[in-house]
């Protein structure tokens, strides 16, 4: 017991000694979640837009003052040159183009149909089909549709606040990020610079260098998180509307997986370069397939299946759910028994790999 | 000159002794481009609807119908009222719809709020989706009556709506922006932390010999991955390259010596490997991955963090990547990303190579 104490003292002093070190630690992740928990935005605001008014009558007038007075939409240009206004969506400096075919007025009067073309950026698939929807719900207002057919609540989240969304999100990432670096970085350092053999000839047992290991990291992984929750609650007033301390519990768990990847990284890595790219893959796999950013249920099914082992996935849904649902143990039981397991899993293998020479 | 030769040659050794992490830099980006590329879409495929029809008449039937036909939805029936709060907290449905009983008639009579669409707004992106997907559906379904406008809406760039599209370059932007950087990164903070620095230092090489003869092999690796992450997105995700293929190469190795200039720039500010890994991954991983448009649209964002957006190449290379690869745009309709790559590359070398010196002379 005293031996890990004195381990972990030993750990602190070598990460607090520098001074870089703890600003990448503590401020830099801070500063992250600040700027980034704003760059969340799907919602298409004020999609620029150019019309083509081939009609120039009455009625296709009242139809781009519709548009005029929406606001998704901000009305660009206005002239009849197709092919410059392809140009400008070429170069991204509009979004949509909507072209009112002409004879559109004595068309309508007559009752016979009349074709509206949008020309959209469809680069970004998903946005151009909303984009496309939202034209063409501004077209059948219009022509005189306003009936609410379906009436729509937003629960959780009533007023679509995305930093709500996003700020949990990128907590959780970046407490992964430095939890999985700094664990994996810091025992293959001692490999390459050769402290290790010092150690390994002290009567320090395996277990108790790796508990002296872990625990600094469990607990700078712990106050990390700490600053980035009061930030969200604070700064962000992200709503908690469950138990801080289930929260917690979860945080622990989730830790120990941390720390086991980071370890059997360690364990598998000769220099620390090699431990630098291992970790990055491991990090861009949780980065995308936890559901952080791409939700879970677009994937394509084999995608699913990966998601599955990806532990991060898992502490991301159990951290919204607590913050911004308010659920309790009862909803989240199988979230925990797999952080569980993963955490006995990943544990043992990186012990077991760690060979104390 | 002779010296120059040598000291890549010597760089290249090092790279080529490391074979583990040689084939982890080569492997990597393929691996996750090929991972990824499928992934990462913002449209929604067989998402979980949950669907409480207290009407159970021919026509709210029909309307369920047109929901378990689309490839968008899966629909679970509900049947209680105490379902519908446990199914959303528990994360197995994504959104409800409720039909009240006598809709058809009470809907027709002009009441509103007849059928109810509950989300699950804790992902407002999913949410919006999904509300637009239904009333598409269900618009298509109450209104084809009387609709004499026809909207022929044209897919420009990606007829078929592929997220390969978006995902792919955007992939390409992020993956070889931070291999780059801790390639470079971790490079030079190695000589300083083993004391070869000092050697190079001493030895009859310039400062700006020294900076770019440790890019040069970084450069030739970078065009392996470049060279397949291409042939990937081609004949894998099928997306095309309409533009020139040796504008894209020369463009790509552009922002590569971009990348490395970054990592360089890291390690000259820095001391030890460790401090230089942990600026070039937890830096740059989320700042990058957020603000090049790969996920979130550049548009939406507030205009501080557009500006600050303007700092990262990635941004800009996923501008000039779609540009090539599906526009075909003449060179003139990019000058400005390129412009841009340029700046940063400039900025970055000029300052990395003055640190050198005020250090070192």
């Amino acid at each position: 017991m005293r031996t890990i104490l004195i381990i972990i003292k030993k750990e602190f002093r070598q990460i607090f000694r520098s001074r870089p070190m703890l600003m990448v630690i503590l401020a830099m992740p801070v500063i992250q979640l600040l700027i980034l928990s704003n760059a969340a935005d799907y919602e298409i605001k004020q999609l620029r837009l150019a019309i083509e008014d081939f009609d120039g009558t009455a009625t296709s007038a009242g139809l781009i003052d519709d548009f005029a007075h929406n606001d998704w939409f901000q009305l660009k240009i206005f002239d009849l040159d197709q092919q410059f206004d392809d140009e400008l969506l070429a170069k991204n400096k509009i979004e949509a183009i909507i072209a009112i075919p002409p004879d559109f007025e004595k068309d309508l009067m007559q009752k016979r149909p009349v074709d509206i073309q949008i020309r959209l950026n469809a680069v970004d698939g998903a946005t151009a089909e909303v984009a496309s929807s939202y034209v063409a719900g501004v077209i059948s207002n219009w022509a005189g549709n306003k009936k609410e057919l379906i009436r729509s609540r937003y629960l959780y989240n009533p007023e679509l606040n995305y930093k709500n969304f996003m700020v949990p999100g990128i907590l959780v990432m970046l407490v992964t990020v430095i939890g999985i670096i700094l664990t994996a970085l810091n025992i293959v350092r001692e490999k390459e610079t050769g402290t290790q053999e010092q150690i390994n000839v002290t009567p320090i047992r395996r277990h108790e260098y790796i508990l002296g290991k872990l625990i600094p990291m469990l607990i700078i992984g712990i106050v990390e998180f700490t600053i980035g929750l009061a930030i969200a609650l604070m700064v962000f007033h992200v709503p908690l509307l469950g138990s801080v301390l289930l929260l917690y519990l979860y945080l622990f768990f989730y830790l120990i997986v941390m720390c086991g990847i980071g370890l059997f990284i360690s364990t598998i890595a000769a220099s620390q370069q090699q431990a630098i790219f291992l970790a990055f893959f491991i990090m861009m796999i949780f980065l995308f397939l936890s559901g952080l950013f791409a939700p879970i249920e677009s994937m394509p099914d084999w995608a699913k299946v990966f998601t599955r082992f990806v532990p991060l996935s898992y502490f991301v849904r159990v951290m919204r759910s607590i913050m911004l649902k308010g659920s309790g143990f009862m909803e989240l039981q199988s979230e925990l028994l797999m952080l569980i397991i993963m955490g006995i899993v990943i544990q043992t293998i990186a012990v077991f790999n760690y060979r104390k020479r | 000159m002779k010296h120059f030769g040598i000291f890549i040659w010597k760089e290249f050794l090092h790279i080529w002794r490391d074979k583990k992490t040689l084939l982890i830099i080569i492997l990597l980006p393929i691996i996750e481009v090929l991972l990824f590329g499928f992934v990462l879409t913002s449209e929604i495929n067989n998402v979980s609807l949950g669907i409480r029809d207290q009407d159970n008449s021919d026509w709210s039937g029909e309307l369920i119908r047109k929901f378990a036909n689309s490839p968008y939805f899966e629909v679970v029936r509900l049947h209680d009222a105490g379902e519908v709060q446990s199914v959303l907290q528990s994360n197995s449905v994504k959104a409800i719809l409720e039909i009240k009983p006598d809709a058809e008639r009470r809907i027709l009579a002009g009441e509103s709020g007849i059928i109810q669409l509950l989300l699950d707004a804790s992902d407002p992106n999913m949410a919006r989706t999904i509300e637009v997907y239904i009333n598409n559906i269900s618009g298509s379904y109450l209104n084809d009556t009387v609709n004499l406008i026809n909207l022929q809406p044209l897919m420009y760039y990606n007829p078929n709506l592929k997220s390969v599209f978006k995902s792919v370059p955007g992939l390409m932007a992020v993956v070889l922006m931070l291999i780059c950087a801790m390639m470079t990164s971790v490079s030079l903070a190695r000589e300083k932390e083993t004391g070869s620095m000092d050697v190079l230092l001493v030895s009859p090489l310039k400062t700006w010999q020294i900076v770019i003869g440790k890019m040069i092999p970084y450069i030739a690796i970078s065009y392996v991955n470049i060279i397949m992450i291409i042939a990937l997105s081609i004949f894998v995700f099928g997306v095309p390259v309409l533009g020139s293929m040796p504008l894209l190469f020369l463009f790509s190795g552009l922002y590569v010596i971009c990348a490395l200039s970054f990592g360089l720039f890291i390690s000259t500010v820095v001391q030890t490997q460790q401090i230089a890994m942990m600026i070039s991954l937890a830096g740059l991983m989320l700042p990058t991955t957020l603000l090049s448009g790969l996920i979130y649209p550049i548009r939406n964002m507030p205009r501080w963090l557009q500006m600050l957006s303007g700092i990262f190449p990635a941004r800009w290379f996923v501008e000039v990547l779609s540009h090539l690869m599906l526009k075909d745009s003449p060179l003139k309709y990019y000058l400005e990303p390129l412009g841009y790559i340029l700046l940063i590359t400039l900025i970055l070398l000029l300052a990395a190579t003055k640190r050198f010196k005020l250090r070192y002379d």
